[in-house]
């Protein structure tokens, strides 16, 4: 009954367009007068703050300024440049590029969208001169970006990591190999396209000019490792991680590449902040919704009662992930993270799924609503960058969506894809 | 100065403020890691004093983000069912943002003899970060509903 009337006015109220901040304040305050009235009002700001206040939480706002500055500082070009002389002479050379940059700049991004914009900027077109079909590469673009919140540093992963009470270091390195297996299955899916659609290759480049690539987009490549060795080795944590990436791609992409200055190094500090706080209000105003469950013991009746059907667990698991993809088709990915988790987790951890599995599950599950009408962001954005119909890029996503869902179900029943590496980190 | 000119040197200044607010969190915790390694020294208070920071560039942020919607219904809706719905979505934004405004006047009253452990100020800080910023949201979301020309502004910037 409360988790009806909290959800309920929650879905109406957003429904009618009212932004999600107040959507959830309003499902919250309106519970809160029915089921618990005796308590005072003081509580709605007092959570609100108390859920917005982590230092694990800084670390967003410091990776999406570093997203914002990987796009303006340069360092695109040399990692396409690096990718091209690597992969270019394969079947779909162009599309193999533009896999493997997305793959090279997810170490450095946290956002898909910031991936997306930065590779999709060049390769889209390129791709389209070399005679491509625009919905293709287009499409390409958009399903390789997802890497940028798969493979670490990833927004949502910290987010998922606030939330769940998990290790923000434990659910990047659980990233990797399912980011890894995305990457590959993408190549796999352009390759066997080359064919039919007739795409060309690039000439292959020669020793020298690999090693050339290589050293001018070293620095660059050097970023991940600085940040994923860092946190890995206990350096520093995940939020000092963000505040060196910043300050290493500020160095670069000033003092080396010379594709910064001060006016962007201005706008994107306003474009982060903004970005940060539209997601961190969501955040604090679900700390009173999840609050309510927690006092309404909403999510351990929710567990009991899903257990009581007696289905098995590879079913509530399968079900689980069909009701996600669907709220994903209407939900921005990180609103329906903080929405969910707090009603889901007491569930799957009843059914014995570890909480890191669960997390880099419910992420890339959720990141594959952005490519899914019908309000995929970046169905619209790389449509755009490719002048071409956001139909056309539906039509051609259809077996690289296929490869995410592939790599969704491994990751909802292989727990060794995950947990292997965070396991063989930790043992060391 | 008009009052549009006024809200747009506002707009402006908060985003300033939000700028500069960053910048800081990002020198502290620079710091922290330049301090451990290369100098031999901790900065106790700075951990506190980042997450306080944060809180208030969230919500001095927040007067000036665009805030994520479902904008199906309104984008498929006529333009007298269109303007309902965001006469709505002020009615119960500005309604729930006076009331967090209202209750965290409350809480700093409580909290005025709590302190930060190792910074030292008090807690009441994280809440004026609610009064100060949610004003600041109550009178954006207002002039951005009645002149959406002053946001679009902002876009094009």
């Amino acid at each position: 009954m409360t988790l009806l009337i909290l959800l309920g006015t929650m879905l109406v109220v957003a429904g009618l367009g009212v932004p999600l901040v107040f959507s959830l304040l309003s499902a919250s305050l309106l519970t809160l007068l029915v089921v618990r009235p005796e308590l005072p009002l003081v509580l709605i700001p007092q959570l609100f703050v108390q859920g917005m206040d982590s230092f694990a939480l800084l670390a967003i706002a410091l990776f999406f300024l570093a997203g914002e500055l990987m796009t303006a500082s340069g360092i695109t070009e040399r990692i396409l440049a690096f990718a091209r002389s690597l992969v270019g002479h394969l079947r779909g050379g162009l599309a193999q590029v533009g896999i493997f940059s997305a793959l090279v700049m997810a170490g450095v991004s946290g956002s898909a969208v910031a991936d997306a914009a930065a590779v999709g900027a060049v390769l889209i077109r390129a791709m389209k001169k070399a005679g491509y079909p625009a919905g293709f590469a287009a499409a390409l673009i958009m399903c390789a970006s997802i890497l940028g919140p798969i493979i670490p540093p990833s927004i949502p992963m910290i987010i998922y990591a606030v939330l769940a009470g998990a290790s923000v270091g434990a659910m990047f390195l659980a990233g990797i190999v399912p980011g890894l297996l995305i990457a590959l299955g993408l190549g796999c899916v352009a390759w066997l396209r080359a064919g039919p659609l007739d795409l060309p290759r690039e000439p292959r480049a020669s020793r020298p000019q690999i090693v050339q690539a290589t050293a001018r987009a070293s620095l660059a490549l050097l970023a991940p490792v600085i940040i994923v060795g860092g946190i890995r080795g206990g350096i520093f944590t995940a939020t000092e991680a963000g505040a060196i990436a910043v300050v290493y791609i500020l160095f670069i992409g000033s003092f080396v590449f010379r594709g910064l200055s001060a006016s962007i190094f201005g706008s994107a500090l306003v474009r982060a902040a903004h970005g940060t706080a539209s997601i961190i209000v969501i955040l604090g105003a679900s700390s009173i919704f999840a609050w309510i469950i927690a006092d309404q013991g909403i999510s351990r009746e929710f567990a009991a009662a899903i257990r009581g059907l007696g289905a098995p667990d590879w079913l509530v698991l399968l079900i689980i992930n069909l009701l996600f993809l669907a709220v994903g088709m209407f939900l921005d990915p990180l609103a329906a993270l903080i929405i969910l988790v707090p009603i889901f987790l007491p569930l799957v951890q009843g059914i014995g799924v570890d909480t890191v599995q669960f997390g880099v599950m419910i992420v890339l599950n959720l990141m594959i609503g952005l490519c899914t009408p019908p309000v995929g962001y970046l169905i619209y954005m790389t449509a755009s960058m490719g002048d071409v119909s956001p139909t056309q890029v539906v039509r051609h996503s259809l077996p690289f969506i296929a490869v995410l869902l592939g790599v969704l179900a491994l990751v909802t029943y292989v727990p060794a894809i995950t947990l292997w590496l965070p396991a063989l980190v930790a043992g060391r | 100065m008009s009052g549009k000119a006024l809200l747009g040197s506002l707009g402006r200044g908060l985003d300033w403020i939000a700028a500069a607010l960053l910048l800081a969190i990002l020198c502290i915790t620079t710091a922290r890691v330049v301090g451990r390694y290369l100098l031999g020294l901790s900065f106790p208070w700075s951990e506190e004093l980042t997450r306080l920071l944060f809180i208030w560039l969230v919500l001095i942020g927040a007067a000036r983000a665009r805030h994520m919607s479902i904008d199906i219904l309104p984008s498929a809706a006529g333009p007298k069912a269109a303007l309902a719905l965001r006469v709505l979505a002020l009615v119960l934004g500005v309604g729930l943002l006076t009331l967090m405004v209202r209750q965290a006047f409350i809480l700093i009253d409580l909290t005025a003899f709590d302190r930060f452990t190792a910074l030292g100020v008090s807690v009441q800080y994280l809440y004026w970060a609610m009064v100060v910023g949610g004003g600041f949201w109550i009178l954006l979301f207002v002039a951005r509903t009645l002149w959406p020309e002053v946001s679009d502004k902002r876009d094009a910037e």
